[in-house]
């Protein structure tokens, strides 16, 4: 029952990381109907910043706000540069789009930084744990928890409560009319990766705390977590893509802690193994059956 | 020569061509250059044509990205090699390796086809989840799953050492045979550009491409999307094992990372910048990355001094040359080079006159009761035990969007040799009917098609039992031409391809569209696209054609002619036609019966007389 509880926090910290990059790409899916295979490179130039910054020796503390400054700015640039050109496009034209953008960006950091992986200094209290009635709990889990609830709780808010977001969520419901309606495109569309930037910086914190390590393709399976997360939920529903998300994270820990050793490295493998076959069998994701299409 | 024979020439004699230009285009390198990297650039230059037309067949014909090709080549290239190397290196190499494979070996060429036929299998597995996910969502969700599973072989790879060697140490195929395999490598290129010619005229290839081109109205004809898409990928899938096992053989070597992220991006991109829906793309695609990548490697490697120009002549060049081509190519010109342009279709009627041999065939329009024969091997009702009436009927039909209404309580009777109409001001719910009578939108109630209860059928399998169906925001088959629209319904509706062409060359006159049949689709202006739905519903050899608007947006003149049209096909085929309009004029010179209908319910039936002057009909109409 302990050790059950003790899964299930670590679960919901990986997940929690999951959620927060499914929600930035259902926002970004939301209005420009497309998957954002660079989302990850958010996370890739954050880490480069975090390494860059240790290295003059920055503080931890200090670090965080950089972090998800430049995710917010790396968001809304590569809409500036390259998104920009691709929307309204195909299905085909917007995935590939996105996955040279990745390419585009990992090939900068080959050239300009190193093709080998970078490591940082990691905040001191990373490993330390707290014991609650017997559950022994990692800090950084409890921190990760509270920090992606207090920013899904701050998400919800901008959607809810602000004109940026009716204008997103008004967007992500059906864009032509939203556009009819008056809603400014490039305003909604730059809102969304702006949005989707801050929830990848948060998430680039966290995982780069866990981490301390910056390399050319180190967003790439973060991103593929996140997409997957987001197909899980049923692509388009916010919600979904938290709930997908936070699956994903518990489902994973089970496995690492069921499996024997032997299958360790395999996990990634296996949780995909595992969402190919949900899609035979819940091929809209796991909590919507597919809009009918307008026809 | 045979019929076969002929029809496939110009696919046969399209793949010998690009595959002599491939090999010219190496050999003079390599004769130029004469060295031993220049022999390696050749024979990847080889393999990579090989392994990007099998993409092609799948990617292109199907319209879905797979990333996950590359994760197929790895099973093969693994299988392959597993059988291929001697026992004395495997006992050294992977001395605990499963299923005994330490103490087996084939001939290479054997083991080709071992790895061919695993991959396959693995690839039917995966493709059903592939299909019913595009089924589903469209093209996204299967270029994740495809996706993930790059990822799962990768990882299957690196962590299952017992048979893979893992990470660094790699599998390693005897150096020194490896130039042994260049006269397979060279076969196996000319027989995946005629395989792929030869797929591409399929039947189920067309029905592919009509299914890329728009899914609804795939289904609407009868075609089952997942069927074809699967054999594109188990064909695909099976000319791209052959390359990667020979990508094995004749590099010598393999490991995780040789089929991973980087061998991904360097193929899809070959695919998309020659242009996808092309065989002659795909091919030229590959050549002009590999000069572009091989060139981008040389001035940043270490034999050049890159003096000024350090900033961008550097390692990691190649990468972003990639990188930066997908982008410019998917911004400036997303169907790449070539778009859907084939050798084939060029060659085609060059090489037929040439030869003297027959083009298409063709059929006056008058020939077209023959050339169109009514579908009765679609009505599944035995006439002995229930003499149905030809007739489709519905009642009781209700259907509900969440909280609203779409149809309560509607009703609906046609039959064979008459015109029904359907009319009713905006949202009255005419087009619901139509969907719910053809599958798109569930819906409660009964209906029956020849008595038998249609309900809950599948679009594609309605279609097959003979309804056929316009849409009001059109949905044509942009990519492929008039011609083609009109042929893929007639083989949708089980016709060979002979007689798909007759059907095509009858409607093509009685539909007047006789001089735009090589027209693409998207480049019709809008009258020539309505005319070109009709033309293809009444490919499929309907009992009954539903038509949504066919006469909005035309001028009077117009609809008085697609007014004759309906009329001609109506009696060409016996069919029974439902047809909704707006217009009660058009509709009183058309109908036999008017059911009209508001806010989702039948408010009056009658023949058109009756129905002008029927007061609630009126009321709807003026608000009075």
């Amino acid at each position: 029952m302990v050790e059950l509880i003790q899964q299930l926090i670590d679960g919901l910290g990986l997940g929690s990381e999951y959620a927060l990059l499914a929600l930035g790409i259902g926002l970004t899916f939301g209005v420009m109907r497309m998957i954002n295979f660079a989302h990850g490179e958010l996370i890739t130039v954050s880490a480069y910043v975090a390494y860059g910054l240790t290295l003059i020796g920055l503080d931890w503390w200090m670090l965080v706000p950089v972090i998800v400054a430049t995710s917010i700015a790396t968001s809304v640039a590569l809409e500036l540069v390259a998104f920009r050109w691709v929307r309204g496009a195909s299905d085909f034209a917007m995935l590939l789009m996105s996955f040279g953008v990745h390419f585009v960006v990992q090939a900068g950091f080959v050239m300009y930084v190193s093709a080998s992986a970078r490591a940082f200094d990691r905040p001191s209290w990373i490993n330390n744990t707290v014991s609650v009635g017997g559950v022994r709990v990692e800090v950084v889990d409890v921190a990760v928890i509270a920090v992606t609830v207090a920013t899904l709780l701050g998400t919800l808010a901008i959607l809810r409560r602000t004109v940026y977001g009716m204008a997103i969520r008004a967007a992500a419901e059906d864009f032509d009319t939203a556009q009819m309606l008056g809603v400014r495109s490039n305003l909604v569309i730059r809102s969304a990766f702006a949005l989707a930037g801050l929830l990848a910086g948060v998430a680039a914190v966290l995982l780069l705390m866990r981490t301390g390590r910056a390399a050319p393709a180190a967003g790439l399976i973060p991103m593929l977590k996140g997409v997957l997360a987001a197909l899980i939920g049923g692509l388009g529903r916010l919600q979904g893509a938290v709930v997908g998300g936070l699956v994903l994270g518990v489902v994973e820990v089970q496995l690492v802690s069921r499996l024997p050793d032997e299958v360790d490295g395999m996990v990634n493998g296996i949780v995909f193994v595992l969402i190919a076959l949900l899609f035979i069998f819940r091929p809209a994701g796991m909590l919507q059956t597919a809009a009918a299409e307008r026809v | 020569m045979t019929v076969l024979a002929r029809r496939v020439l110009p696919d046969v004699a399209a793949g010998g061509v690009l595959f002599a230009a491939v090999a010219a285009i190496g050999l003079v390198y390599v004769w130029g250059a004469g060295d031993a990297a220049s022999e390696r650039l050749f024979t990847s230059l080889l393999i990579n044509v090989t392994v990007v037309v099998g993409m092609q067949i799948f990617i292109g014909n199907t319209g879905i990205l797979s990333f996950g090709h590359v994760g197929f080549g790895a099973v093969a290239g693994y299988a392959f090699v597993l059988f291929a190397i001697d026992t004395d290196r495997k006992a050294r190499l992977v001395p605990d390796a499963p299923f005994g494979l330490v103490d087996l070996t084939v001939h290479p060429a054997a083991a080709i086809a071992v790895a061919v036929a695993l991959t396959v299998a693995v690839a039917a597995v995966v493709g059903l989840g592939l299909v019913r996910s595009a089924a589903a969502s469209g093209a996204i969700a299967p270029t994740v799953i495809t996706l993930s599973l790059l990822f799962a072989t990768f990882e299957l790879a690196v962590n299952w050492t017992d048979l893979t060697g893992g990470n660094r140490a790699g599998l390693s195929f005897r150096p020194g045979t490896a130039m042994a395999g260049r006269g397979y490598a060279y076969a196996a290129l000319a027989v995946a550009l005629v395989v792929a010619g030869i797929y591409r005229r399929s039947r189920s290839a067309r029905l592919a491409r009509a299914v890329r081109e728009d899914g609804v109205a795939a289904r609407s004809l009868g075609i089952h999307p997942a069927t074809h898409q699967m054999w594109a990928l188990l064909l695909s899938v099976a000319v791209v094992a052959v390359g990667a096992s020979l990508r094995v053989w004749l590099t010598g070597t393999i490991s995780p990372e040789r089929f991973f992220i980087d061998y991904t991006l360097l193929t899809i991109t070959m695919l998309v910048v020659g242009g996808r829906n092309s065989i002659t793309g795909a091919t030229l695609g590959t050549v002009v990355i590999t000069v572009l990548t091989e060139a981008a490697r040389v001035v940043s490697g270490p034999d050049v001094d890159p003096g000024p120009f350090d900033v961008i002549l550097r390692p990691g060049l190649s990468d972003l040359v990639l990188g930066a081509s997908m982008l410019g190519f998917m911004v400036l010109r997303p169907r790449g080079l070539l778009d859907d342009w084939e050798l084939a279709d060029w060659l085609g009627p060059r090489l037929r006159s040439r030869l003297g041999l027959p083009g298409s065939p063709s059929a006056a329009p008058q020939e077209v009761t023959r050339a169109v024969p009514r579908a009765e091997h679609h009505r599944a009702v035995p006439a002995a035990v229930q003499p149905a009436p030809d007739r489709l009927a519905a009642a009781g039909l209700t259907v509900d969007f969440g909280g609203l209404r779409g149809l309560d309580n509607a009703h609906i009777l046609a039959h064979s040799g008459r015109v029904v109409g359907l009319i009713g001001p905006n949202g009255a719910g005419k087009t619901t009917m139509l969907n719910a009578i053809t599958g798109l939108v569930g819906a409660q109630g009964r209906i029956t098609l020849e008595g038998q209860d249609i309900v809950g059928l599948a679009p594609h399998r309605l279609a097959r039992r003979g309804l056929a169906r316009t849409f009001q925001n059109l949905r044509l088959f942009e990519a492929l031409t008039v011609q083609e629209n009109i042929e893929v319904a007639a083989l949708a509706g089980g016709r060979s391809s002979r007689q798909a062409e007759q059907t095509a060359a009858g409607l093509l006159g009685l539909c007047g569209i006789a001089d735009i049949a090589d027209v693409r689709a998207r480049a019709l202006d809008y009258g020539a696209s309505k005319r070109l739905e009709l033309a293809r519903a009444a490919a499929q050899a309907p009992g009954f054609l539903l038509l949504d608007e066919p006469t909005s947006g035309f001028s009077e003149l117009e609809s008085v002619i697609i007014v004759d049209q309906i009329r001609r096909i109506a009696d060409v085929l016996g069919c029974g036609v439902v047809v909704i309009d707006h217009d009660l004029a058009f509709i009183t010179n058309l109908c036999d019966r008017v059911y009209c209908l508001d806010q989702g319910s039948v408010i009056a039936v009658g023949s058109p007389a009756e129905i002008r002057t029927h007061p609630a009909v009126r009321a709807a109409y003026l608000g009075g």
